[in-house]
């Protein structure tokens, strides 16, 4: 884009981007209050989540007297799976119901539809990183042992599954604009992904006919390159951050003109 | 000119704005796709130095021909089978810098690719520092393991075939060669101390011989054990002989004469038994520690130690044997399934895979550039 030739261009793009930086970040702070304003204990549901799941597959472990593979310790494994995956599906499912949850929002001029997606995903994103150095933390406290391989790796594979998550959810949130029973198939498409996403297995471990099937998954990618970062003694050789990333150009493409199509009906009604 | 009509004037500016907007467009692009692929097609087609893969595959087995049972499938990547962990082992040395040294030292590696014909891009500096090295090892080098058929897959890229199959049967001399060490050692490991075993029984045993001979020597007795087996059946024989001549003589006494002439002879018949019977007595126990118990006394430990280490060998030897059997048995050797093809056409770069690839990218990548761009603007626009 030549900006640089016409002014009017350039100053155009720099307030536009500041209103939307500030109604995302408007709307990520009203989401706040509204995604666990029902419950009870409001925020604390979304570390009790993962908490859930990661003491369900120690205790399935415990039980099956299994051990974590390549000497990772047992919490740190299941907790370097469990968010990894919940940063991309949590993402993907919030962003999915973007537009329906925030419909009212919408009449404000200002107020457009990707930022509604944009505010969701940057909000989960924020929220499950959190809750990753949370856990991830007070396992550190009790175990007495904290030690990260490689930081920026970690931070690679959860900022590219938050990204996905919200590529996939701006797709699906544009698609339930055109159709209703994509609502309804989101359950049933998302499920099988949290048992193909590596929460309880490495990719290392996998025959190989069921590895190559599995590592389709770009899920899997980001928990095998957040495991990888996490331990010294893992090695994602099977992940591929580009695989990842020619997924989520692929998906935010689509995505983005999905919403120039659907716009149009949204505003509607 | 005189001015036109205002529904003119607002379709030539409608028109304008639409000829401005297809200009940008495809000025859009013309920069952010069709530059990229027609740099990538340029690149791919005609600069860079065309790649051969030279294909193989091996396995390691091991004598006693189970590589994988059906259930160690179910958790082939548990590292229970021997015979898989070996295959990953390979697997981990191919990969290793070890490997790209002996490549470099014994078969000229970096001569290859760093060679003047080829392309700037895909050369590798003369300068490279060891680990830009082993990185470009890695993409020229590429080992894949089979879990289910616990086959190696090894693949070696280089700018002619004939070079491609040279490094490849490099690469599988040197595996193999690794193998082999290893088999070996753990075999002679195995052997020599079942030998060392061997080695010290046999010379405790001729220890415990040459002590029992030595004290055959001294003593002038062959068997002590046997001689007062003999005594003490002879005194037997002698007490039993006596108890017989004293009932005689008694029975003589109360019908004869204690004078007669049969009396007395039954009377020294007696005493020469009983005097037998001391000597045999002395024999025995021996005076100032002569006798046969004090022999038997000092043999004793002696042949214990004798049988024991006798002992000692007949085991030690059966478990060289043992040894010998397993080690056979669990011999591991590489065993080339396919040897290393010599590809007469070059498969990298793929031409239209490549170029399709920047296509697709490059107006992926226009196309969500343009569009959060203009979601942006959007805003400017209220």
């Amino acid at each position: 884009m030549s900006t640089a030739a016409s002014p009017t261009v350039a100053s155009s793009f720099v307030t536009g981007l500041a209103t939307q930086l500030r109604v995302i970040h408007a709307v990520a702070l009203r989401e706040t209050r509204t995604r666990f304003g029902a419950h009870q204990l409001g925020y604390l549901w979304a570390i009790l989540e993962p908490l859930f799941w990661i003491g369900t597959f120690w205790g399935l472990f415990a039980l099956a007297g299994r051990e974590a593979p390549n000497g990772m310790p047992i919490v740190a494994f299941l907790a370097t799976g469990v968010i990894p995956y919940e940063i991309a599906m949590k993402t993907a499912d919030r962003c999915a119901n973007a537009i329906s949850g925030n419909k009212s929002l919408l009449f404000y001029p200002q107020v457009k539809t990707l930022d509604l997606v944009i505010a969701r995903g940057t909000l989960e994103g924020a929220t499950y990183g959190a809750i990753f150095l949370i856990i991830l933390g007070g396992e550190a406290l009790v175990t007495q042992h904290f030690v990260i391989d490689d930081v920026l790796l970690v931070c690679v594979g959860l900022g590219l599954g938050c990204l996905f998550g919200t590529s996939l959810g701006l797709v699906l949130c544009t698609l339930s604009v055109l159709s209703n029973s994509v609502e309804r198939l989101r359950g049933p498409l998302f499920r099988p992904v949290f048992w193909m996403s590596g929460l309880f297995f490495t990719a290392e471990s996998l025959p190989t006919n069921v590895r190559d099937f599995m590592l389709w998954n770009p899920v899997l990618h980001c928990v095998e390159l957040v495991r990888d970062g996490w331990f010294a003694s893992y090695h994602a050789r099977h992940a591929s951050i580009a695989y990842v990333l020619a997924c989520i150009v692929v998906l935010l493409f689509a995505g983005l003109t999905l919403e120039r199509v659907v716009r149009a009906k949204v505003e509607v009604t | 000119m005189t001015g036109p009509l205002p529904a003119e004037r607002r379709s030539s500016t409608a028109k304008d704005l639409r000829r401005l907007r297809a200009r940008r467009l495809v000025l859009r692009m013309s920069l952010g796709v069709v530059l990229p692929t027609a740099i990538a097609s340029i690149y791919v087609g005609l600069v860079a130095t065309p790649e051969y893969e030279s294909v193989s595959s091996f396995t390691i087995q091991s004598a006693d021909g189970v590589s994988a049972s059906s259930v160690e499938l179910l958790f082939a990547a548990m590292p229970g089978s021997s015979a898989g962990r070996d295959v990953l082992l390979v697997q981990e040395h191919v990969r290793s810098r070890a490997m790209l040294q002996h490549l470099v030292e014994a078969h000229g590696w970096l001569e290859h690719y760093q060679d003047a014909d080829v392309d700037w891009f895909g050369r590798l500096a003369t300068d490279a520092t060891l680990e830009e090295r082993y990185e470009h090892f890695l993409d020229k080098v590429q080992v894949e393991h089979d879990t289910q058929s616990g086959t190696l897959t090894l693949l070696v890229k280089a700018y002619d075939g004939e070079t491609s199959k040279r490094f490849a049967d490099a690469i599988l001399a040197a595996s193999e060669a690794m193998v082999n060490t290893l088999a070996q050692r753990a075999r002679e490991d195995r052997i020599e101390l079942a030998q060392t075993e061997l080695d010290r029984a046999e010379s405790r045993l001729t220890a415990a011989r040459t002590a029992v001979l030595a004290a055959q020597n001294e003593g002038a007795e062959l068997n002590p054990m046997a001689s007062a087996a003999a005594i003490l059946e002879l005194r037997g024989e002698l007490e039993a002989e006596l108890a017989r001549a004293r009932a005689e003589l008694s029975a003589m006494r109360s019908t004869y004469a204690p004078t007669a002439p049969e009396v007395v002879q039954q009377q020294q018949r007696v005493r020469a038994l009983e005097r037998q019977l001391d000597a045999q007595r002395g024999r025995l126990a021996g005076d100032e520690g002569r006798g046969l118990s004090e022999a038997i006394a000092r043999f004793e430990p002696l042949v214990a130690e004798k049988e024991f280490a006798e002992r000692a060998y007949g085991s030690a030897l059966a478990s060289l044997e043992v040894a010998r059997v397993e080690a056979h048995r669990q011999h591991r050797y590489l065993v080339t399934i396919a040897p290393p093809s010599s590809p007469d056409a070059p498969t990298h770069p793929r031409f239209w895979y490549a170029v399709l690839t920047v296509f697709v990218a490059s107006f992926f990548l226009l196309g969500i550039g343009t569009l959060l761009a203009a979601s942006v603007r959007e805003h400017a626009q209220v």
